[in-house]
């Protein structure tokens, strides 16, 4: 899931500029998880809006923003409001928020930081087990990224400067490597180590809409 | 430091450069001199040209850092090593400088070698770790299979069992020049 962070109040009013009157919508899917666009989290805004004199005209709870069938289904049922609105404010991630905007066609101001894919300990506390790289060495690794798990995102064994298990750039972190040999030689598939695994697509590189996966 | 064959040198600052060569013309030609992470501290290659300058026959191994840098630079430098006159490359990831900076995301060495080979650079290629876990030494595996040769190990502890194909070198104690040990 897509774990996303509340933007600070100053930032959102200041991007609501004068704009009078809003829809608030959330997601109720990750943002619902992380507590940052939920049902609860999309009242507190609103009533939040409202103290500052804006008008909230509809509070929506989108079960999958992301999803642009869903959601041209959804934004249906708040037709009205939507003529009406001045814009929208997605509690959503940056890709829910996009979806929204190009749905409705008017000022949409992003609510939430998205920061990585995580799982989910418990809320407030996630792993980042999956950085996207399009390039998944985990059938190599016994089901451990090494991507995210390193520091240095290497994909080829440990640095030069791993210290017998103890990881040089992140105290108190074990090296991700000595952990995939461990499960490795567990699997009995050791011999996947020696494999030198090509780079990964650049892991920021900006992947435009329409990508498919099949 | 004359028993030694080869020595380290550390990170050098601009302030340094002076000293670190006065010290260099000190040793006979054939004590090799491999420099170290630059981060920080003068361009390797900058240095490089300086030692060889000052001191032509040297042997001169630079190290290529793959944090925080493409392919683009990473091959650009070797072959600037190579121009220069260098003997070798050592090979390193980097240690994390800034956290921004510290993500290897384009050729780690054990790709960066092979791209090397490719684009026909052919200069001999140092690594280096502690080889005291099995991982570690697998590493060191994966790295001679693809063509280095020498592997520094840190000073200190028992000397690691050899790696068939790699000659290992060991630090000495520190200081501006750090004796290496070659194993035999
Ligand atoms: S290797 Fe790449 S795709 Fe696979 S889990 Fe890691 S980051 Fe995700
Ligand atoms: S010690 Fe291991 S986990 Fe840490 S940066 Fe080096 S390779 Fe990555």
């Amino acid at each position: 899931m897509v774990v996303t962070t509340p933007k600070p109040w100053d930032e959102i009013r200041f991007a609501l500029g004068d704009g009078k009157r809003w829809i608030v919508m959330g997601c109720a899917d990750c943002a619902a998880v992380c507590q940052t666009g939920g049902s609860s989290q999309v009242d507190e805004l609103a009533e939040r809006m409202e103290d500052e004199g804006l008008e909230v005209l509809a509070r929506v709870d989108l079960p999958s923003p992301c999803d642009r069938r869903l959601t041209r289904r959804d934004l249906k049922r708040v037709v009205r409001e939507l003529e009406a609105a001045d814009g929208v404010v997605c509690l959503t991630c940056g890709g829910g928020a996009q979806a929204v905007a190009e749905l409705v066609g008017k000022p949409v101001v992003a609510g939430l930081d998205a920061h990585f894919v995580g799982t989910v300990e418990r809320v407030g506390v996630f792993h980042e087990q999956c950085a996207l790289c399009g390039a998944c060495v985990l059938n190599a690794t016994g089901g451990i990224c090494p991507v995210t798990g390193c520091p240095k995102g290497l994909r080829n064994g440990p640095c030069e400067e791993a210290n017998a298990g103890a990881c040089e750039a992140e105290p108190g972190l074990e090296c991700v490597w000595e952990r995939i040999w461990e499960r490795l030689e567990t699997l009995g598939r050791i011999g996947a180590f020696g494999t030198v695994r090509p780079p990964a697509p650049p892991v920021r590189r900006p992947r435009s809409t329409g990508r498919r996966t099949r | 430091m004359s028993a030694a064959s080869w020595v380290l040198v550390g990170r050098v600052g601009p302030e340094a450069v002076d000293r670190v060569c006065a010290r260099l013309r000190e040793l006979t030609p054939e004590v090799g001199v491999v420099l170290g992470d630059p981060a920080d501290g003068v361009h390797a290659l900058a240095l490089a040209g300086r030692v060889l300058s000052e001191t032509p026959d040297r042997p001169v191994v630079v190290p290529l850092v793959c944090r925080d840098r493409n392919r683009t630079a990473l091959v650009a430098e070797a072959r600037g090593a190579e121009a220069l006159g260098c003997r070798g490359l050592w090979l390193l990831t980097g240690s994390p400088g800034p956290a921004e900076a510290a993500a290897v995301y384009e050729l780690d060495p054990a790709v960066l070698a092979g791209v090397l080979g490719q684009a026909g650079v052919g200069l001999e290629l140092w690594a280096s770790g502690r080889l005291t876990t099995p991982a570690e030494r697998a590493r060191a595996g994966v790295l001679t299979g693809v063509g280095v040769s020498r592997w520094i190990v840190p000073a200190g502890g028992e000397p690691p069992e050899p790696i068939p194909g790699l000659s290992l070198v060991r630090q000495g104690p520190g200081g501006d020049l750090v004796p290496l040990e070659v194993s035999p």
